[in-house]
């Protein structure tokens, strides 16, 4: 049981550096209809940037991760007004081109600057672990989960309560719509990206000090996100539960069958997902089928 | 006052509208009629600047909105309906009407969204219903209060009447006539060409993109004359 509890913690803590991953591809999705491979270099680069603000540069942990924020936040509004606005009217494959050349770029600037090694942090508080129930527990990883929470709550404050959240939501819901009461989808695409890549440094920042980062795993994680928002069908709640079980799948496959099998695991849960997807309406269609038969018989 | 000068518009390589001159002043409902296919909706979107003028403007008490992106149209006083109303399904009426009236101060925001609920009693009953369940005649009311939450100078509908029971259209257009009473512009695009003459002051008939009929709307009442310009025989 100890074990089972031990990998769920283990679990969680992948759950929530997925979850704000895959919370920035709906938001993206949403809002601009974008599918952002460059999702997960954003993690990397907030993770790397958060080491040589905070270690290097000395600055206190709080403020530095503030720093790391609103610096790869303003990377991504950047990147989306630079990079994706201009190509707005190519359609097709294009976009998703677009932002895996943006994915490989971000990778090449993070090696340039930190070097090819993977880099780490300090823990925030200890990094002496302590134990509940027989389980070890990290600090760092109690923070990440609160922070995650709070982010949670923050976004859910935004979307449901500020005029600026629902301004969002509407551009998500219909771009004309929204230009009809003077809304700029534009602005608010780019204010998607700003979001969607300030999570992405969130879950760096918190996430390094427990797990060294290297500028190569952005696509990994990227996709890892990409996977929770499709479970979730491109909802935010289901996104967060996406990455809950694709976390879980990982987690218990590296612990009880071998580290080798837990990508292939998580990916043959995408390929049952979508293909349950793809068969739900004829399953659907046949039950009406069966039901309206039924019915006549009687 | 809002006016077309010899617009013309086309999707791609085809042209809709072939140099459509029309104008609507402070106080008068001018309706736009014609039948499917004959441009009006065109109209409505060059207005809205979703689709760009290929030629001519459009101009808001004397200012040409070319240049203006189609977000900014709506500070200039300029609120447009669509026919497909562009509701946001998953937010509430209250929502919505604050959505509309975001670019005023607080306190024109509040008299916007007063007459609103006065105008429209229901919208004001099911504040936090959201759009996507409200009745076709509801989600009209909510796309037009919508619009005036914005407090425009100028209201552009497209078929208003459409998907709505045949009481509610008349309730409807009745407020859009007291609105153009208050000083409101409004230009009422519409296919059910005898409702619309009731409460317009002027119509345009609009025939494969051209005007066939510019005048007082009493001149259209004769159905003799309207069936003409829908059968293409004038």
């Amino acid at each position: 049981m100890a074990e089972f509890l031990q990998y769920t913690a283990s679990a969680l803590t992948l759950a929530c550096t997925i979850s704000l991953i895959a919370t920035g591809w709906v938001l993206i999705y949403q809002v601009s209809e974008v599918l952002n491979l460059a999702q997960g270099s954003f993690l990397v680069i907030g993770g790397l940037m958060f080491v040589s603000i905070s270690h290097d540069l000395g600055v206190p942990v709080p403020l530095a991760i503030v720093l790391t924020v609103a610096l790869v936040a303003s990377w991504g509004v950047a990147s989306d007004i630079v990079v994706l606005r201009p190509a707005r009217q190519v359609t097709g494959l294009a976009p998703i081109f677009i932002t895996l050349g943006l994915a490989y770029v971000l990778g090449e600037v993070a090696r340039s600057l930190w070097g090819p090694d993977p880099l780490t942090a300090p823990h925030f508080f200890t990094d002496r672990p302590f134990q509940i129930g027989g389980v070890l527990l990290q600090a760092q990883a109690i923070v990440l989960w609160s922070a995650t929470l709070c982010t949670f709550a923050v976004l859910w404050l935004v979307f449901g309560r500020t005029l600026i959240g629902k301004s969002m939501r509407a551009c998500a819901q219909s771009p004309r719509g929204a230009i009809l009461v003077g809304i700029s989808p534009a602005h608010m695409r780019s204010l998607a990206f700003g979001i969607a890549a300030g999570l992405g440094a969130l879950a760096g920042a918190f996430l390094i000090p427990l797990s060294p980062i290297s500028w190569a795993d952005g696509l990994h994680i990227g996709l890892q996100g990409l996977v929770a928002a499709i479970l979730g069908r491109w909802s935010y709640a289901g996104a967060a539960a996406g990455a809950a079980v694709l976390a879980a799948a990982e987690t218990y496959t590296a612990g009880y069958i071998s580290s080798a099998w837990k990508d292939a695991v998580w990916l043959a849960l995408l390929i049952v997902v979508l293909l349950a997807a793809a068969a739900a309406p004829e399953i659907r269609r046949r039950l009406h089928a069966v039901r309206s038969a039924r019915m006549v018989t009687a | 006052m809002l006016e077309f000068k010899n617009v013309v518009a086309a999707y791609q390589r085809t042209a809709v509208i072939h140099g459509v001159t029309l104008a609507a002043r402070p106080g008068q409902v001018v309706a736009v009629l014609g039948a499917n296919g004959a441009g009006k909706s065109t109209l409505v979107r060059v207005a809205a600047g979703i689709l760009p003028a290929r030629e001519g403007s459009v101009e808001l008490d004397g200012r040409p909105l070319d240049r203006v992106r189609p977000h900014r149209r709506v500070r200039l006083g300029l609120a447009v309906v669509t026919e497909q109303k562009d509701l946001f399904s998953g937010l509430s009426v209250a929502d919505h009407l604050e959505l509309g009236g975001r670019n005023l101060d607080a306190r024109t925001r509040e008299h916007a969204l007063s007459r609103v609920h006065r105008l429209f009693p229901v919208l004001a009953e099911r504040s936090s219903a959201t759009a996507g369940n409200l009745s076709g005649g509801q989600q009209q009311m909510l796309a037009i209060g919508r619009a005036l939450a914005g407090g425009p100078k100028c209201l552009i509908l497209d078929e208003p009447s459409l998907g709505v029971a045949p009481q509610l259209v008349a309730d409807i257009l009745r407020t859009v006539r007291s609105l153009a009473d208050e000083g409101l512009t409004v230009v009422l695009v519409e296919q059910n060409a005898r409702q619309a003459l009731r409460i317009a002051d002027r119509a345009v008939v609009l025939q494969r993109g051209r005007v066939a009929f510019a005048g007082a709307a009493d001149e259209l009442a004769e159905p003799s004359v309207l069936s003409s310009f829908y059968l293409g025989g004038v």
